[in-house]
């Protein structure tokens, strides 16, 4: 077991900005097909950007966790990987800002 | 950078040729049971090539048929199977087994490895995928050929518009590009993880790896939603299970959303390792570390997850709520960054160093051109408002091999070129390569770029003629021109390949570029003399008398440790050899399993039961005898050099056959989503077929309670292993499987009153039920096979890999039945 | 150009090549300066490119820059995006395997009357589509008016017209549905209000009476089970209705003019002119049944 735990680090490290974006992309898409398949269509901004705020704070604090080690190449990915996911979920926040929800 | 030499002295005479014979490839017909890596490699490359080609031939039939307007040469009938063969040849049976291919052939050289870790799995999917490609293939002969488009979408492929076989016959040359590339996904990213040379930490590990890793990882997430598909649609076609009939519940864009979920992903899986090959070609060609390293592999990683979040981006135009639209276009437009880091990274590589003019360089730059061009226009098409105009139109059409031909074939090209003199006794012609690069440029151009405009002024796409008159005729022409070009570029390489290609391993041409990674280090059947211990990228330009040392066996494992084919295997992050690995040898097993695999599925396809069952006897006969030769007993620790002692023999979560488990649970749990997916989806679109009366809790409790004493069982096994009690355990073991099917009968009873064919939701719960009994029966024959080898005396508390693999995916099995339980059973009663 | 997305007609596909032009531009301009920065590096003139600085510029600040510019400029533009204001007219298009099924409808829902593979507009008015499909998956496509939008089995999809100016665009089937998609075809043809207005009336009546008298036998006796013709006993519904056929501009969804030769020929070869469409081929009547049944179609103004 010895070895592996610091494999199992690195690869929680390196998937939990995935796993962010996935869980706020799944969040919000699945959300709006949903509202807008049962008419709850004026709960959909409100919704989205709660989730964004959250899911982007989580991708920050993986930015911030990273950046600290980033000499070590899997933290420094880490950090970089939020990144990506925090523009990711910035992207998709903005459509529930500027466009109709269920049009 | 001088590393201290594990070996220093001079080698004992006849260690070579020990190696040499351990390794030797097999002669005569026996050379069709090879699993070398570089001969299977060559074998699926040569493959795919080819179906390269004859999807090539397909698009050029097209194209002349297209040439000009109201052309009658080709029917529809023809048409429609030509360019449905020709996406899906090209998408299933060319790019993503040539990539792979790719890997196979350069990975355990480049890491240091004398092989693979799984060699026989490569050889099974290597055969499986070549003979049912070509069976897949001649189905056009026999006018069987699927005609539903490349995406299959279904009503019109359901046995209601489409009651032929094509249809069929496409589920299953799809069948077989599944079981290649999940085999294929298993062998990468354990060879990757676990067989790396001393010393190669993540951070030294050639880009190419890196790209392959992601790629194989990619698979194991996206090929699921395909199986899912696909099993849907056959569900559908042979007992009429309405998963995508509006009237019975079900919804024709299930299947685009899973189709989809896999379809993006599969272009940068196809792109990822292409990606990798240049960022690979570049510093040899510059002669230069690749600039921004670490910025690469996050372009690679990140690409590779946001290109999950694009699927929807083909359906831009099915009426999904504008809002879901706009989240994709986000993600479209994201994911566009990271090609950007990787083309400014080839292009800071090239100018820090110095050019050199060759074909392969000429490659790589005629890839920058077409996959930027393809780039941009894939920036368009996420824009939603261009869409709904560009989508199913010949603009489309340019769109997509601008980044497929240029993202994939043009590196495929540049990478044949370069690493010819790895695996040829004769590197291919310099002077004719200008002239192949000349023609395929700008024959591809000229075929290509017309149709973006062809596109904008209104041509559709899978039209096998179109009206004169329409200003599409001057274009169309000039296309076809072009194509005969690119197809001419092509033919004058074979024609240098017949020429120059000469399989050779230890008589290969060499460091012809002088590139700096391990593959370019003498090598053999046996890869390397010595494995290397590597303390940077490139060890070749920053460790002087590398190549001399390892051919003189001055690093670890100079010869054969136990006498038998052998490769070590060491720790994921930091590369520390941990154990050595005993692999098998050449044999007809997986050539028999392949071939009668093949066999099956095409049997059953054509509705011949009988045979087909014959078949999957024999297949299954010949795993189980490839299977019990495994896992040969522990042989003590070895010494390798440098005073290194390895174990011969490892269980447990170091051991290798523990990693590709993991990565088969990942596949399962990737499967088991889309069918959640699935579920959620069908309750979204028709909440008005769930049902208010479901089965009562004692069903699924009892069913619950059979599945958590089965877990239970298993762990019992355990435990008395652990004290050496053998039998006693496989009884448990066996016990445990009784336990679980009971679990699955009650699930059955539970639901008995469902009839599958009358709506979706009773499709999608027997389908849950259904599952859960499939991976009931995986999960038992691996139990039966280690009670077997219990009660053969060939498991014991320390040699126990076979039991250890049974027990960890009967855990796995059991979480997930207990979730099925949970879904099926709780939520119509939470939305009841 | 009868079928262009960039000869628009409409106020949404105008939006939309205003967008496609920007897109051109910008993307030829990206496109032209990237490959002068390969060409200069590959010159080995300009080491001062292989900076770090470099790939960091170009490769992560220019494109996030662009794109987000981009995202926000086409997200608006878009959301406002489609023909304004409540609709004068719904018409309902069913997709069917190979042609479509036009349905006038009235204020109320209900439908006013029914013609098939050619759309009829009245200028500068919003104008609501219900698409539907019969069958298999189609996509409804006039590039000049506005995007394409799919006709799904089960679903109903609304996309919202209106044409500018007045004239025939053609669009075309833009969803693959197996056999002849390639000849799923249709015309749009956008008049000015009176003359739409004549047009509907006429439509509305039953079919003209009279006409080739054996043309009208033949009629019921072999073509009425799959066609209607309003105010005869031909009331089939696997076909087009024709009650107006002769009024069209085209034939077999779009893809022949529409005159009695041509009638003729298609009655005759069905299979030849569009092979795998639900229509038999009439080969074996004779030449004269052939022309007294084309002439009785051709009277059906």
């Amino acid at each position: 077991m010895r070895r592996v735990s610091p494999f199992a680090a690195a690869a929680l490290r390196l998937s939990a900005p995935v796993l962010v974006w996935a869980l706020h992309f799944a969040a919000v898409y699945g959300f709006t097909g949903l509202a807008c398949a049962r008419g709850w269509a004026s709960a959909v901004p409100g919704a989205v950007g709660a989730a964004s705020v959250i899911a982007a704070a989580a991708a920050l604090a993986i930015v911030a966790a990273g950046w600290r080690r980033r000499a070590e190449l899997e933290s420094w990915l880490s950090a970089a990987l939020g990144g990506f996911a925090l523009v990711a979920i910035a992207y998709e926040a903005l459509g529930a800002w500027i466009v109709p929800a269920c049009a | 950078m001088a590393v201290p030499l594990p070996n220093p002295g001079t080698r004992p005479p006849g260690e070579l040729d020990e190696l040499r014979r351990i390794w030797r490839t097999p002669r005569g017909l026996r050379f069709l049971t090879v699993i070398n890596n570089n001969y299977v490699g060559v074998l699926y490359v040569g493959t795919a090539f080819t179906f390269f080609l004859l999807a090539g031939l397909l698009a050029l039939a097209m194209r002349t048929q297209l040439a000009v307007p109201e052309n009658d040469l080709i029917g529809p009938g023809l048409y429609n199977q030509l360019f449905t063969m020709h996406g899906t040849i090209m998408m299933f049976l060319f790019a993503v087994p040539a990539v792979e291919a790719m890997g196979i052939l350069l990975l355990p050289n480049m890491l240091g490895a004398r092989d693979l870790p799984f060699p026989r799995l490569s050889a099974y999917a290597f055969w499986a995928y070549a003979v049912g490609g070509f069976a897949f293939f001649l189905s056009l002969f026999a006018g069987w050929a699927p005609d539903g488009g490349w995406f299959m979408n279904p009503p019109l492929t359901t046995g209601r518009y489409s009651p032929g076989y094509n249809a069929d016959f496409w589920l299953l040359g799809i069948g077989f590009i599944e079981i290649s590339a999940i085999a294929g996904a298993v062998e990468i990213i354990v060879g990757i993880l676990r067989t790396r040379a001393p010393g190669m930490t993540l951070a030294r590990m050639p880009v190419f790896a890196w790209a392959m890793l992601v790629f194989a990882l990619m698979i194991v997430c996206a090929f699921p939603a395909m199986i899912v598909a696909t099993a849907l649609l056959e569900l559908e076609r042979a007992f009429g299970w309405p998963f995508f009939f509006a009237e019975r519940g079900g919804d024709p864009l299930l299947w685009q959303h899973l189709f989809w979920f896999f379809g993006h992903p599969e272009v940068y899986i196809i792109f990822l390792p292409a990606a990798g090959m240049v960022s690979m070609i570049v510093p040899a060609m510059a002669q230069t570390p690749l600039a921004g390293y670490r910025l690469v592999v996050l372009a690679l990683v990140a690409t590779g997850f946001l290109s999950f979040g694009l699927w929807v981006h083909h359906m831009f135009a099915t009426g999904i709520p504008r809002l879901s639209l706009s989240f994709f276009q986000a993600a479209s437009t994201a994911v566009a960054i990271p090609s950007g880091i990787q083309v400014f990274a080839w292009i800071a590589t090239l100018a820090r160093g110095r050019v050199r003019p060759s074909t392969p360089t000429l490659f790589v730059l005629g890839m920058l051109f077409i996959f930027v061009l393809g780039g941009l226009t894939g920036v368009m098409v996420a824009v939603v408002p261009f869409d709904w105009q560009a989508h199913d139109t010949y603009f489309v059409v340019a769109h997509l091999h601008y980044v497929l031909i240029g993202g994939m074939v043009f590196p495929l090209f540049a990478a044949f070129y370069y690493w010819m003199p790895y695996c040829s006794r004769n590197a291919l012609s310099e002077r004719l390569g200008r002239w192949v690069f000349g023609l395929v440029f700008a024959g591809f151009n000229i075929a290509f770029f017309p149709m973006h405009i062809t596109g904008l002024i209104g041509m559709p796409r899978r039209v096998y003629t179109y009206p004169a008159g329409m200003g599409w005729d001057a274009l169309n022409l000039v296309s076809t021109l072009g194509a005969f070009m690119l197809a001419a570029g092509v033919a004058l390489f074979l024609f240098d390949l017949a020429r120059k290609f000469r399989m050779a391993s230890e008589a290969s041409a060499g460091n012809v570029w002088n590139a700096g990674t391990l593959e370019w280090l003498p090598n053999g059947n046996y890869a390397s003399r010595s494995i290397p211990v590597v303390a940077s990228r490139e060890p070749l330009w920053d460790q002087p008398n590398l190549a001399r040392d390892v051919a003189q066996g001055r690093y670890y494992l100079p010869g054969a440790a136990t006498g038998r084919r052998e490769t070590i295997v060491s720790s994921a992050l930091d590369a520390e050899p941990q154990f050595l690995l005993r692999m098998p040898d050449p044999g007809w097993a997986p050539v028999v399993a392949a071939g009668f695999t093949a066999a099956f599925f095409l049997l059953l396809t054509v509705k011949l039961l009988a045979p087909a069952l014959v078949c999957a006897a024999i297949a299954i006969g010949a795993m189980v005898h490839w299977g019990w030769r495994l896992d040969p007993p522990p042989a003590g620790d070895v010494a390798i050099g440098g005073g290194v002692h390895l174990p011969t023999y490892m269980s447990g979560p170091l051991s290798h056959a523990w990693w590709a488990m993991g990565v088969l649970m990942l596949v399962s749990a990737s499967i088991y989503g889309c069918v959640v997916f699935s579920y959620l989806y069908l309750w979204t679109v028709s909440p008005g077929i769930w049902p208010t009366r479901v089965p009562g809790l004692g069903w699924p409790l009892a069913a619950a309670a059979l599945v958590a004493a089965s877990a239970g069982l298993v762990g019992l096994a355990n435990r008395l292993l652990k004290r050496g009690r053998v039998r006693t355990s496989a009884a448990a073991l066996a016990l445990a499987l009784v336990s679980f099917l009971a679990a699955v009968g009650v699930e059955l009873a539970a639901h008995s009153a469902l009839s599958p064919g009358e709506s979706a939701y009773a499709a999608i719960v027997m389908l849950v039920v259904a599952l859960a009994g499939f991976f009931a029966a995986a999960a038992g024959a691996l139990a039966l096979f280690a009670v077997a080898r219990m009660l053969n005396g060939l498991v014991d508390a320390q040699r126990r890999v076979v039991f250890d693999n049974a027990r960890i995916f009967s855990y796995y099995v059991a979480a997930q039945t207990l979730a099925g339980i949970v879904l099926v059973h709780g939520f119509p009663r939470l939305v009841a | 150009m009868l079928q262009s997305a960039l000869a628009p007609n409409g106020p949404e596909a105008a939006a939309i090549a205003g967008i496609s032009w920007l897109l051109f531009i910008g993307a030829a301009v990206i496109f032209v300066a990237v490959m002068a920065l390969a060409a200069l590096a590959v010159s080995g003139r300009a080491p001062r490119l292989g900076r770090h600085g470099v790939i960091v510029a170009g490769g992560v600040v220019f494109p996030l820059v662009v794109l987000s510019a981009l995202l926000v400029y086409t997200l608006v533009r878009g959301a406002s995006l489609g023909a304004p204001g409540e609709p004068a007219l719904r018409i309902a298009v069913t997709g069917h395997q190979w042609w479509w099924e036009i349905a006038y409808l009235r204020a109320d829902g209900s439908v006013d009357f029914v013609t098939a593979n050619e759309l009829r507009l009245p200028v500068g008015q919003t104008v609501e589509l219900l698409l539907r499909s019969g069958d298999v998956l189609h996509s409804f496509w006039v590039p000049a008016l506005a995007g394409k939008l799919d006709l799904v089995p089960g679903k109903e999809n609304r996309l919202r017209l209106a044409a500018a100016r007045a004239g025939a665009w053609r669009g075309q089937c833009a969803e693959y549905c197996g056999g002849p998609h390639a000849q799923m075809a249709f015309y749009v043809i956008a008049a000015e209000a009176e003359a739409f207005e004549q047009w509907r009336a006429g439509q509305r009546l039953p079919a003209a009476s009279g006409g080739d008298a054996q043309g009208r036998r033949l009629f019921l006796a072999r073509c009425a089970s799959c066609h209607t013709v309003r105010g005869t006993a031909a009331e089939g519904r696997l076909g087009p209705d024709l009650t107006h056929v002769a009024s069209r501009v085209s034939l077999a969804a779009g893809i022949l003019p529409n005159d009695t030769g041509t009638l003729r020929d298609w009655i005759a070869s069905s299979q030849h002119v569009k092979p795998g469409n639900l229509m038999p081929s009439f080969a074996e009547l004779g030449d004269a049944e052939l022309q007294a049944l084309a002439a009785y179609v051709g009277s059906l103004r």
